[in-house]
């Protein structure tokens, strides 16, 4: 993930479904949708397997992060969805019911004799079955799936998925942007307590505290805890005070992503940084090769320690349900965009004097150029 | 205090590894960590990786630690004993540590395949050869006694869940919201060191089970349910907690006596010699006796306690068909969690060691039901 820092155990922060942001009918066009991907590649059902990190394809159907390990769920074109739970055995199966949109959730000790039985009532015994996220989770639950499922011909529709998850519905950009209220709470919090400790921990435990208090279900920080300039994930209970805060977040609400940085105080130092993710922004249109978006930050940034270390964080990619690597910000990307992704940008840059400093900024892609993804008001 | 907790650790997954007839050891991580599975580069150098690392374990070859990203060096260094090098490519890396060593694919066993993806499967295959041999099961057993090292993370994570539980106490009022009473929870444990937390808070007035939190509104009469399993250095613990916010209804306080007794009986029955299955029996007994026995079994529970990692994993799970024996040394949580007609769903386990003369309790105040927000 490109939003790095520990990955966690368990998610474990807010985990609700609000019918007034994501209604019954938002997953009812979701399944009809990919009902017809079923249809254009003339399958009659299709598996999806999705993990903790790797959830996008499980939640836009269902709502469901899996907050451990990984979960399945098995679509068909005629029958009603089935999914099973994971975390906690059977145990589980009352909380997922009452937070996502599929019916028929259920336990089973093996996923793959799960997927065979359902199948089964669904008189599905051999030939086409479409499969997505396969090569999502560990190489030993996706081999287990694919010898479990050895009569059927299995067609991989991650592709399809992906065209259409890419295109942000309405109501999903409007989570983004609630996301995106709580980045900015957090980036004030850290700021706050900056100001009075100057001291990065504090500042990324108040990042924490705000985004978890405000409804994040996970969040991910960096900053420069240590006496050396580099980001850190936060470890240990105290840290050195500092001149800078250098500061990253992310974090997901409703399994929708938001990411900011902080570089604190405004130094010159920091303007390569912001001079290339306002390029990136420029570049951006349907049409554009996000190969040559990201070449455009990278022309701001003067030497090749600086574009190593850019690159090596990541300039960017898709986000929504999760961060989508397949539109990752990279100069050797060929992938065209087509008008209704949502990027976001980032750049971090090293200088000799402020140490690390870091830009950031999230746009959806749309006719006119980029449409910022600003913060709702509620937060 | 062990100074060289990591150099004996890799002595002996080596010993084991070779035992089985290998040469050599990869540990690899993908920087996912798992609850319920070993993560064999932070038990063999100390440092929790923050993304995809691996290291080898040869004879007669001093140990250098892959990691990615680059930036990451600086803080893996601090806490790995073994030397750090970035590495854009960890299996290339570690193919040519194995072929300075002169070993042979087939004398090389891999820790830490459960986490591994297709596509690092055939890149660890193109750098190691194809040959290899899983050794996660082997290094597993190797960590089921944990050394004095880990006992102390342990112990220090217990105490740091002790002190969560008593924060959320202290915050907990009616009209605050599931989710903001984790929240406030989660981070007081990460200013005490804290590095994650394997964290479920819920309430309601009658609890089907444990689960994540979510938007519900705290109210007076709520049964809060706490399982607090933070990490501190990468080593887990985790106690199992039930409060009541106001007053506590008599059936209520019966029922956890109950769960009380069960836990009771437990750490009585775990001593080295006697199976899980023992434990297990054990504590359902008490519960059965009081005519619970149909609610001895998912989904009214799940089990009676589990090991942790980011060690070694094992005893797995307290469960009644479990033949793993008991071993002085080990750890785990013994919690008789569960769904009782009565009450709802409680919770009740602290984590335990297994000592010479029978169990120890790695926390310094054992579960009873407590009454908060008043």
């Amino acid at each position: 993930m490109a939003i790095t820092t520990f990955h966690p155990v368990l998610i474990h922060g807010r985990s609700a479904w609000d019918l007034g942001e994501l209604p019954r009918d938002e997953y009812e066009e979701r399944l009809r949708l990919v009902r017809q991907v079923l249809d254009e590649h003339d399958v009659s059902a299709c598996i999806i397997v999705g993990s903790t990190p790797n959830y996008a394809n499980l939640a836009y159907l269902t709502g469901v992060r899996p907050q451990f390990m990984s979960s399945v769920m098995l679509v068909h074109r005629l029958h009603d969805t089935v999914l099973f739970a994971g975390l906690g055995g059977a145990r589980g199966l009352y909380h997922v019911r009452a937070i996502n949109f599929v019916d028929d959730v259920r336990y089973y000790a093996s996923s793959t004799e799960g997927a065979r039985a359902v199948l089964g009532e669904w008189d599905e015994t051999g030939g086409r079955l479409g499969v997505v996220g396969r090569t999502d989770v560990p190489y030993k639950v996706g081999t287990g799936l694919e010898a479990g499922l050895e009569d059927f011909d299995l067609v991989d529709l991650d592709e399809a998925f992906m065209n259409l998850r890419r295109h942000k519905r309405p109501r999903e950009i409007a989570l983004l942007e609630s996301a995106a209220s709580i980045v900015e709470r957090a980036r004030d919090a850290a700021v706050t307590e900056f100001l009075e400790s100057s001291v990065p921990y504090r500042a990324a435990v108040a990042a924490e505290r705000t985004a978890r208090v405000l409804g994040a279900r996970d969040a991910r920080l960096l900053a420069n805890l240590g006496d050396a300039p580099e980001l850190r994930p936060i470890e240990g209970s105290t840290g050195p005070t500092s001149e800078h805060l250098v500061l990253h977040v992310g974090l997901e609400r409703a399994g929708y992503w938001a990411e900011t940085t902080v570089s604190f105080p405004r130094v010159t130092a920091a303007a390569p940084a912001a001079a290339a993710v306002a390029a990136m922004r420029a570049a951006v249109r349907p049409g554009a090769v996000l190969g040559e978006v990201a070449k455009a930050g990278l022309a701001h940034l003067d030497s090749l320690a600086e574009r190593s270390l850019a690159l090596e964080i990541g300039l960017g990619q898709g986000v929504g349900l999760g961060v989508e690597e397949e539109l990752a910000v990279v100069p050797t990307s060929t992938t065209r965009l087509e008008g209704g992704e949502v990027l976001s940008f980032r750049c971090v840059t090293e200088s000799a004097d402020a140490g690390w400093c870091a830009d950031a900024s999230t746009v959806q892609v749309t006719p006119d150029g980029p449409r910022t993804i600003l913060p709702s008001f509620w937060a | 205090m062990d100074d060289k907790p990591y150099v004996r650790r890799r002595k002996r997954l080596i010993d084991a590894a070779a035992a089985a007839g290998m040469e050599a050891l990869v540990c690899y991580s993908s920087g996912i960590h798992s609850f319920l599975e070993m993560d064999s580069v932070w038990y063999t150098t100390g440092c929790k990786p923050l993304g995809p690392s691996a290291l080898v374990i040869a004879p007669d070859a001093a140990p250098v630690l892959y990691v990615q990203p680059s930036w990451d060096v600086p803080r893996a260094s601090e806490s790995a004993d073994v030397e750090v090098l970035a590495s854009t490519d960890l299996f290339a890396s570690l193919g040519k540590d194995l072929g300075s060593a002169g070993v042979g694919s087939g004398a090389v066993g891999v820790c830490g395949t459960e986490k591994m993806s297709a596509s690092d499967v055939e890149r660890l295959d193109a750098g190691a050869g194809a040959g290899w041999r899983d050794f996660d099961e082997g290094a597993r057993q190797v960590g089921v006694v944990k050394d004095e090292h880990e006992r102390a993370l342990i112990q220090r994570a217990t105490w740091i869940a002790e002190e969560g539980y008593r924060h959320a106490l202290a915050e907990v009022r009616p009209g605050m919201r599931e989710y903001e009473l984790t929240g406030l929870l989660d981070v007081f444990m990460r200013e005490l060191g804290a590095d994650d937390n394997f964290l479920l808070v819920s309430a309601s007035l009658h609890n089907r089970s444990v689960h994540a939190s979510g938007d519900r509104i705290l109210a007076a009469g709520d049964i809060l349910l706490a399982e607090i399993s933070p990490s501190f250095k990468g080593a887990f613990a985790q106690i199992c907690r039930t409060a009541v916010i106001g007053e506590t209804p008599s059936m209520l306080a019966e029922g956890y006596e109950l769960l009380r007794e069960a836990y009771r009986r437990g750490l009585t029955a775990a001593r080295p010699g006697a199976t899980m299955g023992e434990v297990v029996k054990a504590v359902n007994a008490p519960l059965e006796d009081a005519g619970f026995e149909e609610f001895c079994r998912p989904p009214y529970m799940r089990t009676r306690g589990h090991g942790m990692g980011i060690g070694s994993p094992f005893p797995i799970s307290v469960s009644a068909d479990s033949p793993i024996e008991l071993k002085e040394g080990m750890t785990f949580v013994l919690h008789p969690n569960q769904y009782l007609p009565t009450t709802g769903y409680l919770l009740c386990g602290d984590h335990i060691a297994v000592g010479r003369n029978g169990a120890e309790v790695l926390s310094g105040q054992r579960a009873e039901l407590d009454v908060a927000g008043r």
